[in-house]
């Protein structure tokens, strides 16, 4: 039956609403699913310890893809700003390339150009001195003499020096690498100047300078150089991380999942857990408050109405809208894929429950076929409730970080780090196993 | 265009079907309501499907004004170069679609050419995944062979990780035979068919044939040739005895009970030889019968069997009124064996109404009886008709699952003729997932069981099977011989239906390999055996044949 053009405009509306980006401070779609009762929340923890470190500290922030960091970083920025702090954003990508290996000279570098513009776009930037760009370039041209002006101009033409020309990056790290220490000093002023400015401009009142560098965990190379660029990213935060640190300011770099299997020493890094829907025990009772939280989200981005015609019913709670909710893994991104094809294939409204099978049936195929060998340490994972790695090399911790980024793998804190496998293919994991051994001889006595 | 040109867009429209599948229906949806960035992922066959998928897409965008931008990518070397063409691509304002097409099937030769191409492209795309998002304000669509989606999620997670939609388009024009064969609950017997020697019953009958007053021996001795012939498959001998038993138990005035079980059986053959009518007639007759004498249980298999006789001919919702009918009176007697095939009777009916949800209910239902009554026959029929739900609803994995839980009851039972058809469908199902080699797998060792057990109609279907995963595979010369090698046997023991797909069949391949005067024959052939059996899809041959024939007119 073809749609009235009323029912038309309710689908497209509904599709719209299930558009999969990062939403803004203030979004009307925005839910605080990592904030219900019994989860822990990386984003107070991070506001916590930036409120209780005087002056400055380094914080490390994280999730698997789809975990929603960077809508998350908002709402750290807007909780922060609440308390009066100048919170600024800088998006790595901007001036890093993620394909090619970082080194802690290109680091300090970014880390201040993006300081720079990010005081510019908050009207801070006025302060009647130069930008770090034109500082840098009389750094590189003039103080040490290594670089000939011709080659860097400052502002823009610098930026896309960096992120773009592989030998001029190359040639600032051998020419920088013996002069780290006076490097850092350089850029460790320019923040000292920008605190001060905006000191100046704010006031001695407010509680401190954060600044919210995002994007980084991006950089993993491509495939003729993953493991250079790996190395290098392992690198930088087991080596340098005291260079990281950034006077006067709390430092909120977000970092790639894996670090905390390879690098265990490093500080604590705050992980976007997966929304927990059920308790870590053997029969996966459920766990209501993460429910609510999902709930929530479906009823938010329907709006009362469109759930009612859409569902057939009143929401938050609704039989159908639970049956996707039930297989999302509590990941927003699997329940919006879900939600979306579930409103591409209704074709009558309210949506029937075949409709509502075909939508996870669609998006459990994306997770299809699992590889044998796959399927058992998933398995594994699921008995046993933890990573079960079998080593940090970096074959295992690949292949579990593919796991958790792909949510074959889901990662859950409530006080203690668990994990499980994603509801989609527990299914499959049980049949691949169970018929690998029935096909294993038994072994040899 | 040139004639040749448009008469295979043609054929490729016809073997798709694009409007008839609601996979491309929701790519259309999509565009439709879709604004700003998207990131789709088109899986198909092969260069044609995606030709075919391009050219409909395009008209589709053309009506709103639209259009569809393509970065060409014919060689493997131009895929590696696709990231730096992406980034680069300015497309005009009126840009609906950035289409992105490299496909090879992974049997093509060479596949590990274009997979490692694909793997190098997308692992650099992975990491412009946020400049991508920021560039297009458009859908862009990645098309590939069914392999794509691994490559994708394996080497390009960031921007898997944001994939709006993953459509799969196979073609819709599918060789009619690769049915799936109902595990259990098809028709009923009064009693188990009789595995005895059919010949040696009929030398006894004709002993007796001269002997006045032995009519009712001859009769039963005619019955039970009837059954062993049924055993082996051979339908026509089976009508042949069983239609003589009849007359001659109601030319005897033989005991109504005695009537009623020829009656069944009749019905079945019957039903097997495509007769479905007579089928009818005689099911009807049965429960009359049955009525009359009080026997409820011969009621209940009579009304059983009078829905399948109509869910044969394609009235699924008053084969439920049969059945349930029948579900009644088995409940009111404590018949719980037969309440187990009644539910398996409606969940097949439920799932040709395209009600799979229902359909589920009643196999699981019909499972927790047959394992509560210790009927592991039942439990393994009950779990492959699971599969064939799930299968129905498109969860091919968990189909796979119920049809390897049936599989390794019938071979823990010795039920070999089952084992044959869990395999058979396990093929249906890993051909349905795309895995054409793995299927022709299972189809092998289904063709070594059916053979082995003389089980002459599951032989007629493995190799209508076998035929269409050749066909799949594009080898159509090897598709017909397996569909020539089906017919032989289905006419042999008076499948209609089986040799009306054969020929049908056999037609979609000879138009594959161009020879459309022998299509035509051929399907002209498989018409007239599907509206002798009132076979519903003898209208959608209709149609196609008239288009044949209007284009082999046209050039």
């Amino acid at each position: 039956m073809a749609f009235t053009p009323d029912e038309r405009q309710l689908q497209k509306r509904l599709f719209q609403c299930l558009a999969d980006e990062a939403l803004k401070p203030g979004s009307k779609f925005y839910e605080p699913i990592y904030e219900h009762a019994g989860s822990e929340d990386p984003v107070v923890l991070m506001r916590v310890l930036i409120e209780l470190t005087a002056t400055e500290s380094i914080q490390m922030f994280s999730g698997f893809r789809g975990s929603g960091k960077t809508t998350e970083l908002f709402r750290l920025k807007k909780s922060l700003e609440a308390e009066g702090y100048v919170v600024l954003y800088g998006d790595a990508l901007e001036y890093l390339n993620p394909a090619q290996e970082i080194d802690i000279s290109d680091l300090l570098i970014v880390l201040a150009g993006t300081f720079s513009d990010a005081l510019e776009a908050e009207g801070l930037g006025d302060i009647g001195r130069d930008d770090y760009w034109t500082r840098l370039k009389n750094y590189l041209t003039t103080t040490t003499v290594m670089v000939d002006e011709a080659d860097v101009k400052a502002g823009v033409d610098l930026k896309l020096k960096l992120k773009t020309t592989p030998t001029f990056r190359q040639m600032l790290q051998e020419k920088l690498a013996n002069r780290i220490g006076e490097l850092k000093r350089e850029v460790d002023r320019f923040f000292e100047d920008g605190v001060k400015a905006i000191r100046a401009k704010r006031g001695a009142k407010f509680p401190g300078v954060v600044f919210l560098f995002d994007q980084m965990e991006q950089i993993r190379g491509t495939l003729s150089n993953e493991k250079s660029v790996i190395d290098s990213v392992v690198r930088l935060f087991s080596q340098h991380l005291k260079l990281m640190e950034i006077p006067y300011v709390h430092m909120v770099y977000t970092v790639p999942p894996w670090l905390k299997f390879v690098v265990p020493g490093l500080a604590r890094i705050q992980i976007l857990p997966s929304v927990r829907q059920w308790k870590n025990d053997a029969k996966r009772t459920d766990y209501p408050a993460g429910w609510t939280a999902l709930r929530s989200l479906v009823h938010r981005r329907f709006g009362d109405v469109d759930f009612q015609r859409f569902f057939g019913g009143p929401g938050p709670k609704h039989p159908l809208a639970d049956r996707l909710i039930a297989v999302c893994g509590g990941h927003f991104r699997d329940l919006l894929r879900l939600l979306r094809e579930a409103v591409l294939r209704v074709q009558t409204l309210p949506v029937t429950e075949e409709i509502i099978q075909s939508a996870i049936v669609a998006v459990r195929s994306n997770y299809l076929p699992i590889a044998i060998d796959d399927a058992k340490w998933l398995d594994q994972i699921e008995r046993v409730r933890e990573a079960a790695l079998p080593s940090t090399g970096e074959k295992d911790v690949n292949r579990l970080t593919r796991f958790l980024d792909t949510h074959f793998v889901l990662y859950f804190a409530n006080g203690k780090e668990w994990y499980d496998i994603h509801p989609l293919i527990r299914e499959e994991v049980a049949a691949i196993v169970k018929r690998e051994a029935a096909n294993t001889p038994p072994a040899k006595a | 265009m040139s004639n040749e040109a448009q008469l295979r867009w043609e054929d490729l429209a016809r073997r798709y079907d694009l409007p008839s599948q609601p996979e491309w229906q929701k790519l259309l949806t999509l565009f439709d309501l879709a604004e700003g960035f998207s990131l789709l992922v088109l899986l198909v066959l092969d260069a044609d499907g995606a030709a075919l998928c391009r050219r409909e897409l395009e008209k589709h965008l053309q009506r709103e004004g639209n259009q569809l931008v393509s970065i060409e990518l014919p060689t493997p070397d131009d895929l590696r170069q696709l990231p730096a063409r992406l980034l680069a691509a300015q497309p005009p304002p009126n840009t609906g679609c950035l289409w992105m097409s490299a496909v090879e099937p992974d049997y093509g030769k060479a596949y590990p050419e274009w997979r490692e191409a694909w793997r190098e492209a997308l692992a650099r795309l992975n990491s412009q995944r946020n400049p991508i998002r920021r560039q297009f304000d458009l859908s862009l669509v990645f098309v590939g062979a069914s392999w794509l989606q691994e490559v994708m999620r394996e080497t390009a997670p960031d921007l898997w990780s944001v994939r709006t939609l993953v459509v799969r388009i196979e073609p819709a024009l599918r060789p009619a035979a690769e049915r799936q064969v109902p595990e259990a609950g098809r028709f009923e017997f009064t009693e188990e068919p009789g595995g005895g020697d059919p010949f040696f019953a009929l030398q006894e009958a004709e002993k007796l044939r001269s002997l006045p007053g032995k009519e009712l021996a001859l009769a039963r001795l005619l019955h039970r040739a009837g059954e062993g012939f049924a055993g082996r498959d051979d339908w026509r001998a089976a009508d042949k005895a069983f239609t003589e038993a009849l007359e001659l138990k109601q030319r005897a005035s033989a005991q109504a009970a005695s009537v009623l079980a020829t009656l069944l059986n009749l019905a079945w053959a019957c039903q097997i030889l495509g007769q479905s009518r007579r089928s009818i007639n005689h099911a009807q007759e049965a429960v009359k019968l049955a009525r009359e004498i009080g026997d409820r249980r011969g009621e209940a298999a009579a009304l059983s069997n009078l829905g399948l006789a109509y869910y044969s001919l394609g009235d699924a919702r008053k084969a439920i009124e049969f059945y349930e009918q029948a579900l009644a009176i088995r409940r009111e007697i404590g018949d719980r064996r037969g309440e187990g095939i009644t539910f398996s009777n409606l969940g097949l009916a439920y799932t040709a109404l395209g009600e799979a949800r229902k359909a589920i209910v009643c196999h699981e239902r019909a499972l927790v009886i047959a394992r509560k009554i210790g009927n592991r026959r039942g439990e393994g029929g009950a779990l492959g008709n699971l599969g064939l739900a799930y299968a129905d609803l498109g969860d091919l994995r968990k189909a796979i699952e119920f049809y390897e839980q049936a599989l390794a009851i019938r071979r823990e039972i010795g039920d070999r003729r089952g084992e044959g058809n869990a395999l058979g469908n396990l093929g249906l199902a890993y051909a349905a997932l795309g895995d054409v080699r793995r299927a022709i797998e299972f189809y092998e060792q289904a063709l070594v069981i059916t053979c082995k057990t003389g089980d002459r109609l599951g032989e007629g279907t493995t190799l209508g099977n076998l035929g269409s995963a050749y066909y799949r595979l594009g080898d159509a010369p090897k598709a017909i011989k397996f569909y020539m090698q089906q017919l032989a046997i289905t006419h042999e023991i008076g499948d209609r239906r089986g040799e009306a797909n054969s020929l049908w069949n056999s037609a979609l391949a000879l138009q594959m390999l161009g020879d459309q005067a022998q299509a035509i024959a051929r399907a002209e052939a498989a018409l007239r055996n599907y509206e002798a059996i009132e076979d519903p899809h003898a209208a959608k041959v209709r149609a196609q044949l008239a288009e044949w024939r209007k284009a082999g007119a046209g050039s």
